[in-house]
């Protein structure tokens, strides 16, 4: 294990070179590129079929690229028992032997982790509060996603994956999910990839985003730089004209005499001052709401129907009747 | 990012077990439920339960059954199970392909061996009580007994391997193929077979072939041609689940 202290010049932990993936009547992953460092928790996020589980299931070998290629810890992680021994993807489509209750579960990922915490495990199981004895197959759809939870954590592998694993689990138990990665992230820490819808819940927990789009990366950043990326300026019509005019805009709304606009692209200190000075209201882009906007964005350009995406002044104003407001 | 993390790191992240260490980790985690190994015997035992009861109001002289084959059946099942229900499930755990196919092998090898010197332990305790006071010969199915421990272990184990090398192969082509790899597997090895059976037919062989059979000794007959095939069968379905999705 290389210095953490060097982690922006180590080599990445996940290489992907121009990946593609296509099924007889998909293309679930189109050509892409991506670079994962170690001891960084990655957002990847998307709508449904964005391609994210594709993207994971390559990544650990549980499926095979038509094209491109894959390095994990510098080597191909098809069938190579060292590098599969360090990931961890905990599926929420994961399958079960119909006979095992959830105590064989941690024998499996204690036998098959090095890594593996008994105890860690054990205080996860307690908080979760999932039955040990009870057959996986008999357990709700929010205890089987708290095994996952168990096993992805306890077994402290240095790339551990999980695509979507909180389905089922109520706000309690994600939370505490939340709340147990990031603790053990800071006494161990690894590569973690958390696929997500709900992304401000986990909005303070990831430290870059990778967003999928159509099978094609369409966002690679640091979630904090995203939070800043993008801003709704609210005031007057002209004023916000003015201070939007040479910027890329979106989401133009206009109710009579006020405006709101999301422009992107960070704001410098002198654009707040100036706004300010106009009497524009200024608010930062939530990350969930960043995601849907570059999404629909996408989505709209790529149907090559630009209107109401982009520009301004492209959407009718909506007349709202006077004394209304 | 801290030294005193780069230091934790690198004394506490363990490299996992390759190659062969790999293999029975991998095994282990394959009988963790004790089901496996209790239902052919559980079968069996019931096979061989009926069989006394039926033949001790029947009266025949040295009554034969088939009842062992139970087991082998049995058998065959588990082997397919093994294939959807483990691979997915150690696929998912970071095991390969390989490592998974490798330690279902090496636990069909394993349960041989045990079924063998268990089934050649219980033909002794037949022959030893007479067919059990009854004349029974329910391990004792003539053309199985050869007359010594070994081969006999042998003989019992190699149908055994090759059941299971069926099931694993099986097991493989349903996850790749589905259903309709089932399907077009089972038409062609009819085909197959039916075409054996006209070549044996064009050739005039069929008289050599009961011949064989029924001249040489269980070890020739069942124990050799079995394991054969059992590898045979054993290597395609290795072909079948290397290249098999999750």
């Amino acid at each position: 294990m290389s210095p953490a202290t060097t982690a922006p010049t180590a080599a990445p932990v996940v290489a992907v070179r121009a990946l593609s993936r296509a099924y007889a009547d998909v293309v679930a992953l189109d050509d892409v590129d991506l670079d994962l460092h170690e001891e960084t928790i990655y957002g990847l996020l998307g709508r449904n079929g964005a391609g994210k589980t594709t993207l994971m299931r390559l990544l650990t070998g549980q499926d095979f690229a038509t094209t491109g290629t894959v390095e994990v810890f510098g080597g191909h992680p098809l069938e190579n028992d060292r590098i599969l021994g360090q990931v961890a993807f905990i599926s929420e489509g994961q399958s079960y032997p119909p006979d095992f209750c959830v105590a064989h579960v941690l024998k499996a990922a204690a036998l098959l982790y090095p890594n593996w915490d008994e105890s860690f495990a054990d205080s996860l199981l307690e908080e979760l509060a999932v039955p040990r004895g009870r057959r996986v197959k008999k357990l709700s759809r929010g205890q089987r996603s708290a095994v996952g939870v168990v096993v992805g954590l306890a077994s402290r592998a240095p790339l551990t994956l999980f695509d979507e694993p909180y389905v089922g689990l109520d706000a309690v138990a994600r939370q505490i999910f939340y709340d147990r990665l990031l603790a053990d992230y800071a006494e161990h820490p690894r590569t973690f990839v958390l696929s997500t819808h709900l992304i401000d819940e986990v909005g303070d927990l990831i430290e870059r985003v990778v967003l999928l789009d159509g099978g094609r990366v369409l966002i690679d950043e640091d979630a904090e730089a995203l939070r800043g990326l993008a801003t709704t300026v609210t005031g007057p019509l002209d004023d916000v004209d003015t201070f939007a005019a040479a910027r890329q805009c979106s989401h133009v709304e206009r109710l009579g005499n006020v405006q709101r606009v999301t422009v992107h692209g960070a704001l410098e200190a002198g654009d707040r001052r100036w706004a300010e000075e106009l009497g524009l209201t200024l608010e930062p882009v939530s990350l969930q709401q960043y995601v849907v906007r570059a999404t629909t964005q996408a989505t709209t350009q790529g149907s090559s129907e630009p209107e109401d995406s982009d520009r301004r002044g492209a959407p009718e104003p909506r007349v709202i009747p006077e004394g209304t407001r | 990012m801290t030294l005193t993390h780069a230091l934790a790191l690198s004394d506490e992240v363990r490299a996992p077990r390759t190659g062969w260490s790999r293999v029975l980790d991998a095994a282990r985690v394959q009988y963790l439920s004790r089901a496996v190994l209790v239902w052919p015997w559980a079968v069996l035992a019931s096979a061989f339960v009926i069989n006394l009861v039926v033949f001790a109001f029947i009266d025949t002289d040295d009554p034969t059954t088939g009842g062992l084959a139970s087991l082998y059946v049995v058998a065959l099942i588990v082997a397919m199970q093994t294939v959807s229900q483990f691979l997915p499930f150690s696929l998912g755990l970071g095991v390969t392909r390989r490592a998974f196919y490798a330690a279902a092998t090496l636990g069909a090898l394993g349960q041989a061996l045990v079924y063998g010197i268990g089934l050649t332990v219980l033909l002794a305790i037949e022959d030893a009580t007479d067919g059990w006071g009854l004349t029974l010969h329910f391990f004792g199915v003539d053309f199985l007994v050869t007359g010594d421990p070994l081969s006999q272990v042998l003989v019992y184990a190699a149908p055994f391997l090759l059941v299971s090398a069926a099931g694993l192969l099986w097991g493989a082509v349903a996850k790749r193929w589905g259903s309709a790899g089932i399907f077009l597997g089972l038409i062609a090895s009819a085909l197959l077979v039916g075409g054996l059976v006209v070549l044996l037919g064009r050739l005039d062989a069929w008289s050599d072939v009961g011949d064989f059979f029924g001249d040489s000794p269980a070890l020739v007959a069942i124990g050799l041609p079995s394991l054969v095939a059992g590898a045979l069968l054993c290597a395609a379905g290795y072909l079948v689940v290397r290249r098999t999705p999750a």
